[in-house]
């Protein structure tokens, strides 16, 4: 059968549920869970210590005692892996809490306050949106030093914009709704329609938003630390991983393969998991967006 | 008309807010910005002639005033390091960024675009499936990984094309520029189209539903002709907002891409200069890459104005 | 003697198999009037898609609808297109959504002209003002110069039915032409139709959930219930008391304004 760009004419033949655990919802569970795992159990156990340069043979393949291969300086790359993904982890929470507090904050003042305020923080905003990420993240480390928190504000901050503004637009769109109006005609104040109505309207929204900015910090935090503007040694970072064994890729590639894989993973379960959470809150929503 | 001016308004404050921004930030530096230059071991009398020199021994605000003083004079002011005039450093970098990032950002539309719309008119058939699956992919993927990974394959087991540097020439050979500007542009645009795949798809998806098309197809016009008529106008309103950020994010991508690749770029500059703390080129690169992404917004909506005519009857973008 | 438009026995299910409209049948004369009443999800909407080859995905039509004798199902995706808009137009309930928000509607008019009659320039101008008086939507100039969302629901449902007839086709099918409109709109859009079909001589299908606002254009009545057709009949004897208890509901509900409202589209 071909496939007709026409939408279908009866409503009445489309209804269809959505799925309360959908493959995306299950997926990335499962990928931000086994990250997740990995990282906690990397706080109290790795196959050996990040410094111990005696694990194996230097620039080794994979093997059965170093299932990742080992560095240049004969370190095992799976423990290494191991500890990134905790720090990855911690760099996506820290940034994900920064952004939604500052986020919601802005968002919610500038989408319920008188216009001005709405215009002047909606420019600031704008501005922040515009104002890349990564460029952010060089200023802050002018300034500070590269170090884990230098990256977690840069990324928290620059997030926290997209946050303010998915608020804020739908603050407005809660507070333009006929039930609203009821409510504050029935002598309901300002904060307690936030806090009633608002909110509850906006979380599943917000948690959607939130989990992607997690994805995209996890891959902004990767690229700073490539580039050295990430947590210094001895934190273990995917991103510096990958640099380090960039210039030995020729003898051995798994160490810039595999660390660059674990982010792809990390970076698809927080995808996938928003996904999972859009598809299960939002009614509209049908189920092949 | 008006609508522009507005526009054009609007850009002129964002961007005096984002010198401001960049300088303040700037300041906080621990100490002042010529101690932090110098280094240890500098004779007072250095520092002092170095500050009267950069003029932070002036308040802040005046320092801020003959900044912005010289920017729009032309003067771009001199590395701390180098000791070169920064227009000087950055006009030698600019053959390379500006190409990387403008052909990349080409090839990326010239992909994106007929994926995107192929995969939403057959979004249950085997090609939206597959298109869907690798873009979801594709925006887990850190761009500078795609680099290293083309790298592992294309130079360093295939030999095709260079691993990373720049002719010592420069434009004069053009085909050794080329080569090695291949790979780098190859990189940021596919890693560009796995977002922009997924934003044209939507905003087609989106067109599909739309009663028009059913009108469209009632009078007699075929699925693409239709589609053609009525759909990409009204599908490039919501593509075209992103192009703006799209831009920004060829020509950061660039900036990473050129680390990759060790290309003497802009991106290169940038990250030797925060490194080395030197102020002035950070300064100026930062408020440059910032005001052309902002301009580059400007410009999208203006274009936004010109498709979708309800943009110009309310004058403010909400 | 055959009908211009005859359906027999059309019949459209699912790819799971449920059957939405089971052996709908009925004819049209050429310049005939016939009503299609009944709820929403009755099928009305369904059969003008079906006879427009225009099902959503996954559903098949089967049995046969022959216009002039010439089965519309079995016809090439190709030969349906020049039959869509030429022989056969169709205007939508709700205009706004109808008409494309990004181009004028003299543009949109002129489109079908282009694409059956090969009209462009002065010709397609010429005959595009021509089809807005003859919709009499006044202030021509600047109406086709206007984007639909400039325009109020009623001048917007007279482009509609401007861009069906550009290529007088010699059936209309109106889906709930007038359900979006407001009450003093709605007997324009009816008078209008009315008067259409008188000087074109187009044959009209006028579909609906609302028997009084069909009785004013239509003549044949076939009310529908749950995919099926379940009395074909004159309008008049309908409203007289029909023969079938459903018939007979719906014309008492009429009576007493109580006609179950539409939900959806």
């Amino acid at each position: 059968m071909s496939v007709d760009v026409t939408a279908p004419i009866d409503t009445t033949v489309r209804v269809r549920r959505p799925r309360r655990w959908s493959p995306s919802l299950i997926a990335g569970i499962v990928l931000v869970g086994l990250v997740a795992a990995v990282g906690l159990l990397s706080l109290v156990w790795t196959p050996y210590a990040l410094d111990d340069t005696s694990s194996g043979a230097r620039l080794g393949g994979p093997s059965a005692s170093n299932w990742a291969g080992t560095d240049r300086l004969g370190r095992d790359l799976f423990s290494q892996i191991m500890v990134g993904a905790g720090n990855a982890l911690v760099v996506a929470a820290a940034s994900m809490l920064v952004a939604g507090v500052l986020g919601v904050l802005i968002g919610v003042l500038a989408g319920a306050t008188r216009q001005w305020v709405d215009i002047t923080l909606l420019s600031a905003v704008d501005l922040l949106i515009a104002f890349p990420t990564l460029l952010l993240a060089m200023l802050i480390v002018t300034v500070r030093g590269a170090s884990l928190s230098s990256a977690i504000w840069a990324i928290g901050i620059a997030g926290s914009a997209v946050i303010a503004r998915v608020t804020r637009v739908n603050v407005a769109r809660v507070l333009r709704e006929d039930y609203i109006t009821a409510a504050q005609a029935a002598g309901t104040g300002w904060w307690g329609t936030i806090t009633r109505h608002v909110i509850p309207n906006v979380a599943p929204t917000l948690l959607v938003q939130l989990m992607l900015l997690g994805g995209s910090a996890v891959l902004a935090e990767a690229s700073l630390s490539y580039l050295g503007l990430g947590a210094p040694p001895p934190n273990a970072s995917w991103g510096r991983l990958l640099h380090e064994a960039q210039s030995t890729m020729t003898v051995q590639p798994w160490g810039a393969i595999l660390p660059g894989l674990a982010i792809v993973v990390t970076v698809l379960g927080l995808n996938l998991l928003g996904d999972g959470i859009r598809e299960r809150t939002d009614p509209s929503l049908r189920g092949d967006r | 008309m008006k609508g522009v001016l507005f526009r054009v308004g609007a850009l002129l404050i964002s961007l005096v807010l984002a010198s401001v921004v960049v300088f303040v930030v700037l300041r906080l530096l621990p100490g002042d910005a010529a101690g932090a230059s110098l280094g240890v071991g500098t004779t007072t009398d250095q520092l002092e002639s170095l500050r009267s020199e950069l003029g932070t021994d002036q308040p802040v605000p005046v320092q801020y005033a003959q900044w912005v003083g010289d920017l729009v004079r032309g003067d771009l002011g001199d590395s701390f390091t180098s000791r070169q005039p920064v227009a000087d450093l950055v006009a030698a970098k600019l053959p390379i960024t500006v190409p990387l990032s403008l052909a990349a950002f080409v090839l990326a539309v010239l992909i994106s675009v007929p994926l995107g719309v192929i995969a939403a008119v057959q979004r249950r058939g085997p090609v939206g499936v597959v298109v869907s699956a690798v873009s979801q992919l594709g925006v887990a993927v850190p761009v500078f990984w795609v680099g290293v990974l083309l790298v592992l394959v294309f130079a360093l087991t295939l030999g095709w094309l260079p691993s990373g540097g720049f002719p010592r020439q420069g434009w004069d050979d053009p085909a050794a520029a080329i080569r090695s500007l291949a790979l780098p542009v190859v990189t940021v645009a596919v890693a560009m189209s796995a977002v922009m795949v997924r934003y044209v798809r939507s905003a087609t998806l989106d067109v599909l539903d739309q009663d028009y098309l059913r009108t469209a197809r009632s009078l007699g016009y075929s699925r693409w002709q239709a589609l053609r008529r009525h759909g990409l106008r009204n599908a490039a309103v919501p593509v075209v907002s992103i192009l703006g950020i799209e831009l920004a994010t060829s020509l950061l991508g660039a900036v990473v891409i050129e680390n990759v690749f060790a290309l003497p770029g802009l991106g290169t500059l940038l990250l030797t200069s925060v490194t080395g703390r030197d102020l002035p080129v950070v300064q100026t690169l930062v408020l440059a890459l910032t005001a052309v992404v902002l301009l580059m917004n400007a410009l999208v909506d203006m274009l936004q104005r010109v498709i979708d005519p309800r943009l110009r009857r309310t004058g403010v973008t909400a | 003697m055959t009908g211009l438009l005859e359906l027999h026995d059309l019949t459209v299910t699912t790819s799971t198999g449920r059957t939405l409209l089971d052996r709908v049948s009925w004819s049209l004369d050429a310049g005939g009037r016939l009503g299609v009443v009944g709820e929403s999800g009755s099928g009305k909407s369904l059969t003008a898609a079906a006879v427009l080859g225009l099902l959503p995905d996954g559903m098949t039509a089967t049995g046969r609808v022959l216009l002039d004798g010439t089965d519309l199902l079995t016809l090439p995706e190709r030969r349906m297109r020049s039959i869509r808009g030429g022989q056969i137009a169709m205007v939508f309930q709700e205009p706004l959504t109808a008409l494309d928000p990004l181009m004028t509607v003299g543009r949109q008019i002129a489109g079908p002209l282009r694409l059956h009659r090969g009209l462009r320039g002065p010709a397609a101008v010429a005959e595009t003002e021509r089809l807005a008086r003859l919709v009499r939507l006044d202030d021509t100039e600047r109406i086709l110069g206007s984007y639909p969302w400039q325009l109020s629901g009623g001048q917007r449902q007279r482009v509609a039915l401007a861009m069906a007839l550009a290529c007088e086709p010699r059936i209309l099918i109106a889906d709930e032409p007038t359900t979006a409109l407001d009450v003093t709109v709605q007997a324009e859009v009816l008078d209008l139709l009315d008067d259409l079909v008188d000087r074109t001589g187009v044959g009209l299908v006028f579909v609906s959930h609302d028997l009084p606002v069909i009785a004013r254009v239509a003549r044949d009545l076939a009310v529908m219930r749950d995919g099926r057709v379940v009395e074909l009949t004159a309008v008049a004897e309908a409203l007289a008391g029909g023969q079938h208890p459903y018939t007979r509901e719906l014309v008492s509900a009429a009576r007493a304004g109580q006609l179950p409202r539409q939900e959806d589209r």
